[in-house]
Formats: structure tokens, C-alpha cells, sequence
């Protein structure tokens, strides 16, 4: 996997002169940057979603006992 | 048939292939392609990375005599904005002023002038070719491999004109320090050597 592109490149051949020649087509192909970028924001969210968690309320928390008046 | 009719068809068919014969030398092709067959492609192969690119604007002129093999000469111009890598931002850096600054330098040029060690089979000559490569104003003498192939009339079959093709393929390395291409910088992820693979084809009309 290689970086973004916005274009892609590829060969043909002329049937007279037997050359390779490129041919470039406008395709958005993803990049290693793309998904270094969306695991960075994906971590960064998780991180901060256990940074701000409520602290669990001690009724609620395995093992207390619940009380009736 | 008497000696005196023979004599005068012998003169009649002299005569006759006279004009091809005198215009027979050195033919000029025409490299400019509309078509963008003619194209150039670079490699560049560092620990980091691996780069390969195309151009496409490609033009200029070569003299070619198919019985004169070894007196080819001619200049090759490629336009520096036509170099395309399929990333955008890398193309941008590549055209940029810190490598190949294509605004200020827009050409890259190879004047051939002299051809050594020629052999030809057929339609096909094979040689050493010396001559001038500048590269972001920076001229130096190479010497490349080059491989020429001759088509007689088959312009026609290409571009529906009468006419001859001269086909160069030339396949040779050169190092970016040589041409001052962001000398001596991120050689880990961009290779000092370039190698460059030339495929074009000339036009002769008749």
C-alpha cells in the first residue's frame, strides 16, 4: 500500500510502433497516510472517551448490597 | 533487341530512378506527438521509497539516414510541467522549486551528436550515442545505449498520411547530484540515481 493518489497510471501499447506508453485516468486511490491518520483519530477518541467516563456509581458496582426500607 | 534499343532503356530506366536515388539521405523526424504515445519514464528506487513517474511532452527532431545509420543527430525536448506521479502532493513538490522547479526551467533537453559502435540488422541499428543532456539548466556530456527502428511507410497505418517512423527506445541512469536536483537531500527516501526510460517514435511525411 502506497501513498494517495489522485490518478492511476497504465500501460498500453501502440499496435504500430510496439512503444509502452502511460495512460492516466483521475481515480482517488487511498493512501497509508489515510489510515495512519483515521487509526491517529480513532485512538485519540478512545482516549479521550476513557478520560472522561463517568465513575461508576458504587450501587452499581458488582457485589454491593441493595438496602429496603 | 538491337544494341542501340538496349542502350537507350538502360538510360530510360536510369532516368527513371534518378529522383529517388538523388533525393535518398538524411531524413528529419518530427517528434512532437499530439498523441502522448511518446513518453519518458523515471524511476527512482531509494531504501525508503520507491518513486516511478511518466512524461509525456515530449518533442523535437531527429536527422536519420537508413543508409547512414551512424550519422544520426538530433534534440529530444521534454517539457518539465508534463513529469506526473499518480500523488498529487509528491507531483507538486517534484515541479516545485526545491527539485525540478519546472517554472523557471521548463525544458529538459538531449542534443545527440555523435554515434559510436553502430551495428545494424534489418530495420534495426543499435549504437552508443554521445551528445548533451541539460537538465534545470545544468549541462553535462552522456554517452546512452540507444536502439533505433525503422519503419518505412508506416505512417500511414498511424496517422493515416503517407510517410516513415523512426522509433527510439534509450534506457540509461542519471544522478540527481550531477543536474543540482536538491543535491545531497532525503537520499533515503529519494534515490540520488534516477533511471529513465525513453520510448518515442518520429513522423517523416512524404
Amino acid at each position: 500500500m502506497g501513498w494517495s493518489k489522485s490518478t492511476e497510471t497504465r500501460t498500453e501499447i501502440d499496435e504500430v510502433t510496439g512503444l509502452e506508453y502511460p495512460v492516466t485516468e483521475n481515480k482517488y486511490v487511498l493512501g497509508v497516510e489515510l489510515l495512519g491518520a483515521t487509526l491517529a483519530v480513532s485512538g485519540g477518541l478512545l482516549g479521550l472517551s476513557l478520560a472522561f467516563r463517568k465513575p461508576a456509581r458504587p450501587d452499581k458496582q458488582p457485589g454491593a448490597e441493595t438496602s429496603s426500607t | 533487341m538491337k544494341h542501340c534499343q538496349k542502350r537507350k532503356l538502360a538510360w530510360a530506366l536510369a532516368l527513371s530512378v534518378a529522383p529517388s536515388v538523388l533525393s535518398a539521405g538524411p531524413i528529419k523526424f518530427d517528434f512532437k506527438d499530439p498523441k502522448k504515445v511518446n513518453n519518458v519514464v523515471f524511476l527512482l528506487d531509494a531504501p525508503l521509497e520507491s518513486i516511478n513517474g511518466t512524461a509525456t511532452g515530449v518533442s523535437g527532431t531527429v536527422s536519420f539516414d537508413p543508409a547512414k545509420p551512424a550519422a544520426t543527430t538530433g534534440k529530444i525536448v521534454l517539457a518539465t510541467p508534463s513529469l506526473h506521479v499518480d500523488n498529487p502532493v509528491m507531483k507538486d513538490h517534484m515541479l516545485g522549486e526545491e527539485w525540478m522547479h519546472a517554472s523557471k526551467f521548463p525544458t529538459i533537453e538531449f542534443v545527440a551528436e555523435k554515434m559510436t559502435g553502430v551495428r545494424t540488422s534489418e530495420t534495426t541499428t543499435t549504437a552508443t550515442i554521445a551528445g548533451k543532456l541539460t537538465v534545470k539548466g545544468v549541462t553535462r556530456k552522456v554517452s546512452v545505449p540507444v536502439r533505433l527502428t525503422y519503419l518505412k511507410g508506416l505512417l500511414a497505418k498511424r496517422n493515416r498520411v503517407p510517410g516513415d517512423l523512426l522509433v527510439l527506445r534509450c534506457d540509461f541512469t542519471i544522478k540527481r547530484s550531477d543536474y543540482g536536483i536538491n543535491a545531497g537531500n532525503k537520499e533515503e527516501k529519494v534515490s540520488d540515481e534516477i533511471e529513465l526510460k525513453l520510448r518515442v517514435a518520429g513522423a517523416a511525411p512524404h
